[in-house]
């Protein structure tokens, strides 16, 4: 059995631009807007330091001052998310699946691509419903949280999915349906039998999502996963045989000619097994 | 105090700005000439952003590529934020710089809705007025949208009969398309004062997926809009717009028409 890593201690912050670096991560992570005394106390720095720093990201646009002295991300910042978005290989031959699923269901459709042991939301089209399932672009969970990630990880090889055992995501992530190896095993031959995976509100309590995997090659390695996501309400895939079987036979189409220019791989990185991600603490009942 | 920002800080976000704008992977030479640093402040500026993976290197070794380490600075609150929320600040500026009534017009459609409206200062001004709603070609900000989407959704505003909005309307087809070949040349759509109505200029910002989404619209009575006055104000408000579309740019795309 192999030992799990402790989640890394966090790094002795002792220069100046790894103080801007923790400035930014600790700013863009935080839910509201920061004052310099706020980022101060929470790098373990003096307020005059901190002051420094949040004008060296302030004048590069990586943080925006909102009034005299709340610090919110910067363009400059969302721009970097952006683009490493759009730096996934299958995401410049998607948008025409993607106006399509949301056109046919009426929801919110997304691309989510495989990055190691986790799922990126790269790209989408937002229903336009006066009510309907946010995009988020750019947020970043592990494989087997949602139904994006559950619809990837289901088709990896056995080998795959025990090591995504072994490194413990599960425990760092809880989720009410899903707290041992064994039951998200019995939910992954689920996905196989019926080709998509289904998240009926343990995800997100107020939505409901259905998602098929994307392969890169003829050989079935999955890269990247499509979802319809919409308020619980009224959305309910998990029943909609005619939804499941227009969007199945529409993917089908796009994958055909997804792999019939050569293989794409899942992102532009070498091993990204070996990635592990610092993300905001994940809470199910807040999210 | 001493300078109020860190050069190594400022410069190591440069070279991070700079592989973001141009997709693909960087040479050290091609960043140092584009950044007028030395190779030596490249090579320190990229191991830095290394350490984070906010930078690596490509499958050759020797050229850098944007990381992973950057989607650990998604904000919790990604994506939340709506075009009026985004657009507030900058409509409050553009009405700091030319004191006239400012206006969001947002695409719904083949209408535009005046979804944020600032008064102007003078005594005599435009009224704010939001809520309204307008046929696409009706006005100034609608035009500045039209002029920028694709073709074919273009053409569809010429299946109906076109209705004078305002006396600014352009009712002819061609001379319509004529108009909306001029406002995509120069980016930006004028009614020009014409006898005692109102005049102004409108620029639009776009989404993710570049399409325009919604215009801003400068405007007032013609007697103070004279082509000279609206001349002079292009540029300085087109940069203030332009700051906004940088935001907009990140807003992911609504799903289209059927």
């Amino acid at each position: 059995m192999t030992t799990t890593e402790p989640t890394p201690a966090p790094k002795r912050v002792n220069t100046t631009v790894a103080q801007a670096f923790e400035a930014m991560r600790v700013i863009s992570q935080s839910p509201h807007p920061l004052t310099f005394t706020e980022v101060a106390e929470r790098l373990g720095l003096p307020v005059a330091t901190a002051h420094r720093v949040l004008v060296s990201l302030e004048t590069t646009r990586y943080v925006e001052r909102l009034g005299d002295d709340h610090f919110v991300a910067g363009v400059a910042l969302n721009e970097a998310r952006d683009a490493v978005l759009r730096s996934f290989p299958v995401v410049e031959h998607s948008a025409e699946i993607l106006a399509e699923l949301a056109d046919l269901s009426g929801e919110t459709a997304a691309l989510n691509c495989r990055l190691g042991s986790y799922v990126v939301r790269a790209d989408g089209f937002e229903s336009r419903s006066e009510m309907r399932r946010r995009l988020h672009l750019g947020e970043v969970y592990p494989l087997h949280l949602g139904a994006g990630g559950r619809a990837i990880l289901a088709y990896l090889n056995d080998n795959e999915i025990k090591a995504y055992g072994g490194a413990d995501l599960i425990a760092e992530y809880p989720t009410s349906s899903f707290q041992t190896m064994r039951r998200l095993r019995q939910e992954l031959r689920r996905v196989t039998a019926d080709g998509f995976a289904l998240d009926s509100g343990d995800f997100y309590p107020a939505a409901h999502s259905i998602a098929w995997p994307v392969f890169g090659d003829t050989e079935g390695t999955p890269i990247a996963s499509l979802l319809i996501a919409g308020p619980a309400r009224r959305f309910e895939p998990a029943g909609d045989a005619k939804l499941q079987k227009k969007a199945a036979a529409a993917i089908a189409d796009f994958q055909k000619q997804l792999t019939a220019g050569g293989d794409v791989p899942a992102c532009r990185y070498d091993d990204p097994d070996q990635i592990r991600l610092r993300l905001a603490p994940y809470e199910q009942a807040n999210h | 105090m001493t300078s109020d920002f860190n050069k190594a800080t400022v410069r190591t976000l440069q070279v991070l700005s700079a592989v973001v704008a141009r997709p693909g992977s960087h040479g050290v030479s091609e960043l140092a000439a584009e950044l007028d640093m030395t190779k030596t402040m490249v090579h320190r500026a990229l191991a830095t952003l290394e350490t984070e993976a906010f930078i690596v290197r490509d499958a050759s070794g020797s050229r850098y590529q944007l990381g992973h380490g950057v989607l650990e600075l998604a904000p919790a609150e990604a994506g939340t934020a709506s075009l009026v929320d985004l657009a507030q600040p900058f409509l409050h500026n553009l009405r700091e710089l030319t004191g006239e009534t400012i206006t969001l017009s947002v695409r719904q459609d083949d209408s535009v809705v005046y979804t944020a409206s600032l008064q102007g200062r003078g005594s005599v001004s435009e009224r704010a007025s939001v809520g309204r709603v307008v046929p696409i070609y009706g006005t100034i900000g609608g035009l500045a949208i039209l002029a920028f989407l694709p073709k074919a959704e273009r053409e569809d505003v010429f299946t109906a009969e076109l209705v004078p909005v305002s006396l600014d309307t352009t009712t002819d087809p061609d001379a319509l398309r004529d108009r909306l070949d001029e406002i995509r040349t120069s980016g930006v759509a004028v009614a020009w004062a014409r006898g005692d109505d109102l005049a102004g200029f409108s620029c639009p910002v776009f989404d993710r997926g570049d399409g325009p989404i919604a215009s801003v619209t400068v405007s007032g009575p013609a007697e103070r809009f004279a082509d000279d006055r609206i001349k002079d104000l292009i540029e300085p408000v087109r940069d203030i717009v332009n700051e906004l579309d940088r935001k907009t740019r990140l807003l992911p795309r609504r799903a289209p028409l059927t």
